[in-house]
């Protein structure tokens, strides 16, 4: 294997779409400096709320990185949003006529032998309401219906791929994703975002890699595949969340005579699991699988929404994160960070456990990428990257509808120019992506983002000290966004009266803080934010 | 220090035209120095100003404000100090007559020196808090 790495990661489902707007935040705080990744969104539904959201943060990521030669920038060091993303989408489509249910894909609607061997074979493994609900929101659980579907869908798109006949645009991008899975040979590094309880995910986690390779071999008419030297990697997140038990009244729909119920969600990852443990296949294609669990309460999806029927996909289904997807995400950083069981010719399953007392469940910052080392390269980068959410959304109003970005940008335009050629429209989307990572005031409503979502999540502390998430804005004001953590060490300089806040922008204003040729910031927004960056870390007391 | 005590010495006695030649340098050499001692204090308020958040931040023209505000004091004060406590000192007549043009130049000479070097501090230490006494404010 060459030292150079080529990372893939492949976001299934609901649950991996959460996943992969975790590692974009990830990506985001400098936790994956100087990679590039190739991100694969897989989903069934191309409304699905949670696929969207997720796609246009990474657009929105992208934007934030774009150069004068690059839609989506480059990968930089040492600062935030250092990692590059390349997006590809791939739908399997099942809202047009004749793709809606399973009867259709198959032909077996129109076959007049009631007796003949597809028909037969068919009611053997399924039942009729599983061959006739509407496929568009997804495979509903029936993960013996799924796995055989979206190996379907993979092997057949890259049939018409090799025909080249009647390509959409969107099923390009999977193909440019084939070429670059092969050209990767044995530096490929391919990561599994999803749940093995629902749906989608569960039914796509244990073919994809013997589906893509053979959509490889199909594609190169038997002359690519997968290379052997190639590594795949998975979470198998059992179950965390509930929603509302379908009535059956909405089940009286054919479309709908199928629909995945929660309280299953238990007993179908039970079963999952067993899978896992004694399937040859997947035992064979994964080198590594993180078994990711929740052993509290589960978040209840319906909570509080005046839900009439069990939402099943579409643009409706748009659910909050949870620390779970959060663990997801640092499953993928040990997953493309270290070389721990990569030679393995058996799957390896890994799990990390946290201490659950008295109803408390407290994260440290040792409990996600590890401890030592690692640990202090998270709490620093999680840790700076919430401070310039806070410097942005609270300090400078960013929550309230303000351009935060800016307001910091003008403190520096006092004493240099370099950075005037920054417009609004790059602080504004800065800005709004923070908005997406951390909070919004929409009327004196407080509205979370991704890190309020996941500390929700979490009954217990979350790295940072308990008034770093506050909601509340009388404190939101007093918010010191030098003194997040409870451990004084990670603290910045603070004066007597004013804090943090008047100290940090003299570091900002230093000439100390510009940015460094090792951090390869080369366009004038890269070194703004490397600048930022720089700014952050000088703040903290040495 | 040597200046102040010729001065206290000076000023004991009513000046006549002899006097005066010393009493001018110096009281151009205390102008100076006031405006010196002025502009320490602007440095001192401009560092005292916190820089403040938001999305209109007032800290910067609060630097500026004060900055103009003891650029008008010290030749105002200066001017005072000259009339309250040196000229009941002169006698009257052409030791007075040649002291006074000099004792309204001074001031002027003060507030010059004061913002020349407020200049010449602010682009020195542009990326300090008295750099914002000179910036534009956007």
């Amino acid at each position: 294997m060459s030292e150079e790495k080529k990372c893939f990661i492949i976001g299934i489902g609901g649950t991996g779409m959460r996943c992969l707007e975790t590692f974009t935040h990830m990506c985001a705080m400098g936790l994956y400096d100087g990679m590039e990744f190739n991100v694969l969104t897989l989903d069934t539904d191309f409304t699905n709320g949670n696929k969207n959201r997720t796609e246009n943060l990474i657009k929105d990521y992208n934007n934030i990185k774009k150069t004068s030669d690059s839609s989506n920038g480059a990968s930089n060091n040492d600062s935030f949003f250092s990692a590059k993303i390349n997006l590809f989408e791939f739908v399997t489509d099942y809202n047009a006529n004749g793709r809606k249910r399973f009867s259709e894909l198959t032909n077996l609607k129109s076959e007049n032998d009631d007796f003949s061997d597809s028909k037969l074979l068919a009611e053997l493994f399924l039942s009729e309401e599983v061959q006739n609900f509407d496929l568009s929101h997804g495979y509903r659980a029936q993960t013996h219906l799924g796995s055989y579907l979206m190996y379907h869908a993979i092997t057949d798109l890259a049939k018409r791929l090799k025909s080249g006949i009647d390509i959409k645009d969107g099923e390009k991008q999977f193909e440019k994703f084939l070429n670059l899975l092969y050209n990767a040979k044995e530096d490929a590094r391919v990561f599994v975002f999803g749940s093995i309880f629902g749906g989608t995910g569960a039914s796509s986690i244990p073919i994809i890699p013997k589906a893509l390779n053979d959509a490889l071999d199909i594609y190169g008419d038997g002359k690519m595949s997968v290379d052997k030297g190639a590594k795949f990697g998975a979470t198998l997140l059992t179950e965390y969340f509930s929603f509302k038990k379908p009535a059956d009244a909405q089940k009286s729909n054919r479309d709908n005579a199928i629909i995945a119920d929660s309280d299953f969600f238990t007993l179908n990852s039970q079963a999952a699991l067993q899978f896992y443990q004694s399937d040859p296949t997947v035992k064979k294609t994964y080198q590594k699988m993180y078994h990711v669990g929740w052993p509290i309460d589960r978040i209840d999806y319906s909570k509080g929404k005046n839900e009439k029927e069990t939402i099943t996909g579409g643009t409706a289904q748009k659910n909050q994160c949870h620390i779970t997807e959060l663990i997801c995400g640092c499953a993928a950083w040990d997953f493309f960070n270290s070389e721990r069981f990569l030679s393995e010719t058996e799957s390896v399953y890994l799990y990390k456990s946290v201490r659950y007392e008295d109803n408390v469940l407290n994260f440290t910052k040792d409990d996600f990428i590890g401890n030592g080392e690692e640990g202090k390269l998270f709490g620093k980068k999680f840790g700076n990257f919430v401070a310039f959410m806070h410097l942005v959304l609270t300090k400078n109003d960013g929550a309230l509808g303000h351009d935060g970005v800016n307001l910091l940008l003008k403190r520096i335009g006092e004493v240099t120019d370099i950075y005037s050629a920054l417009d609004q429209q790059y602080t504004e989307l800065l800005t709004k992506y923070f908005r997406s990572f951390g909070y919004k005031m929409d009327n004196g409503v407080f509205v979370p983002g991704w890190l309020y979502q996941i500390k929700s999540s979490v009954p217990g502390k979350l790295v940072l000290d308990s008034t770093a998430y506050t909601t509340v804005p009388k404190e939101l004001k007093k918010l010191d966004a030098g003194e997040l953590f409870t451990e004084e060490e990670f603290h910045w300089k603070s004066k007597f009266i004013g804090g943090s806040y008047d100290p940090f922008i003299s570091t900002l204003k230093d000439e100390d803080t510009l940015p460094k040729t090792k951090q390869n910031a080369n366009e004038t927004h890269e070194k703004f934010i490397a600048h930022i960056y720089n700014s952050i870390n000088a703040s903290i007391k040495k | 220090m040597t200046n102040l005590l010729t001065t206290v010495l000076i000023i004991q006695r009513k000046m006549n035209l002899r006097d005066v030649d010393g009493l001018i340098t110096n009281t151009y050499m205390f102008a100076i120095i006031a405006s010196i001692v002025m502009l320490g204090l602007a440095i001192l308020i401009a560092s005292m100003i916190q820089f403040q958040s938001g999305a209109n931040p007032k800290d910067r023209m609060k630097r500026k404000v004060w900055f103009w505000v003891l650029a008008v004091l010290t030749p105002i004060l200066f001017y005072v100090y000259n009339l309250i406590l040196v000229v009941p000192n002169i006698k009257a007549g052409p030791a007075m007559n040649k002291f006074f043009m000099h004792s309204a130049l001074s001031p002027v000479v003060a507030f010059a020196v004061f913002v020349i070097m407020g200049i010449v501090v602010s682009k020195i230490f542009k990326r300090k808090k008295v750099g914002n006494w000179f910036n534009k404010v956007n």
